[in-house]
């Protein structure tokens, strides 16, 4: 049995969520996002590049979030809350935790539970 | 570190602007998560601290789950987490902080002994609860992104701890400084 088969709410819940943030979030900056999750945590190609300051901006918090969330500095959040807009920038967060979450489950689950996970 | 909110805030301390319906699906995600008890409270409660203290959240490191201070998690037992490999703790308490750095730092560099020991020490349904735990614990990563993570908000009690717990639909019922009595919190 598969992560899904044991927690199919669960796994439902965070479709969910996947499903809106990519209906809120600008595609450009959805397809940044998605990259450089499966980059850094799947092993998946390299990213494209930043096409301005502002996708620059979104990608750098991304980026950080990712390795070590701690990390994080201030100025680096409030440059792209400036480039993006406050709600934006959430927004952008909370799709890109939740596409990370939906990837490290992917990774450790088909390694710990079997394919399918 | 210290943090302060690093985009604008609202009258309830948070942040303007976000698209309420993520914000909705977001709480559900987490909710379902918390109902799902198939790990008991000391193991959740070493998970959530490990969560918390890789990523430096400042609320989730001062909050204590009551259940598990109940069954004996005290300042003695979560002293242990950040050296976890070196101390006393049991080895199915090892076995799970050992997944969850796995899954916070390089899902990809599982080996086959951590898949072995995980099926040694737990069910098939305690290991995928525990994975879908790490990543409620972790949206604790949204917080300190945006520096809402303070904790000067919580009723924290002279050891610098506040108690909480969850209620049936997976929500939190009670945060408080002192510990409740059994079966008040959970």
């Amino acid at each position: 049995m598969s992560l899904v088969d044991h927690q199919p709410e669960a796994l439902a819940a965070l479709d969910a969520v996947l499903d809106r943030a990519r209906a809120v979030v600008d595609p450009r900056l959805w397809t940044l996002v998605t990259q450089r999750v499966e980059h850094t945590v799947a092993d998946g190609p390299a990213p494209d590049e930043p096409a301005d300051g502002r996708e620059a901006a979104a990608c750098a918090v991304v980026e950080q979030m990712l390795v070590d969330v701690a990390g994080l500095d201030d100025d680096t959040v409030r440059h792209a809350s400036e480039m993006l807009g406050g709600g934006t920038l959430a927004d952008l967060v909370m799709a890109s935790y939740a596409y990370e979450a939906a990837t490290r489950l992917r990774v450790a689950g088909t390694r710990l539970l079997g394919v399918g996970a | 570190m210290t943090r302060e909110p690093r985009v604008p805030l609202g009258s309830d301390a948070r942040p303007i602007g976000r698209d309420p319906e993520l914000v909705r699906l977001l709480a559900a995600y987490q909710d379902s998560v918390v109902r799902s008890r198939h790990l008991d409270a000391v193991t959740t409660e070493l998970v959530r601290l490990r969560c918390a203290r890789q990523h430096d959240c400042r609320i989730c490191q001062t909050l204590r789950l009551a259940d598990a201070a109940a069954e004996g998690v005290d300042d003695t037992v979560t002293a242990k987490i950040d050296r976890y490999e070196d101390s006393d703790l049991d080895e199915r308490h090892k076995v799970a902080l050992r997944i969850v750095d796995a899954m916070i730092w390089r899902p990809t560099e599982i080996t086959d002994d951590l898949v072995e020991q995980a099926h040694t020490c737990f069910s098939a349904d305690e290991i995928a609860e525990l994975l879908i735990d790490v990543t409620k614990w972790s949206t604790q990563k949204i917080h300190v992104t945006l520096g809402t993570d303070g904790a000067d908000r919580l009723p924290i009690n002279d050891r610098g701890v506040a108690y909480f717990g969850f209620d049936e639909s997976g929500r939190v019922s009670a945060v408080t400084s002192a510990l409740p009595t059994q079966g008040a919190a959970s």
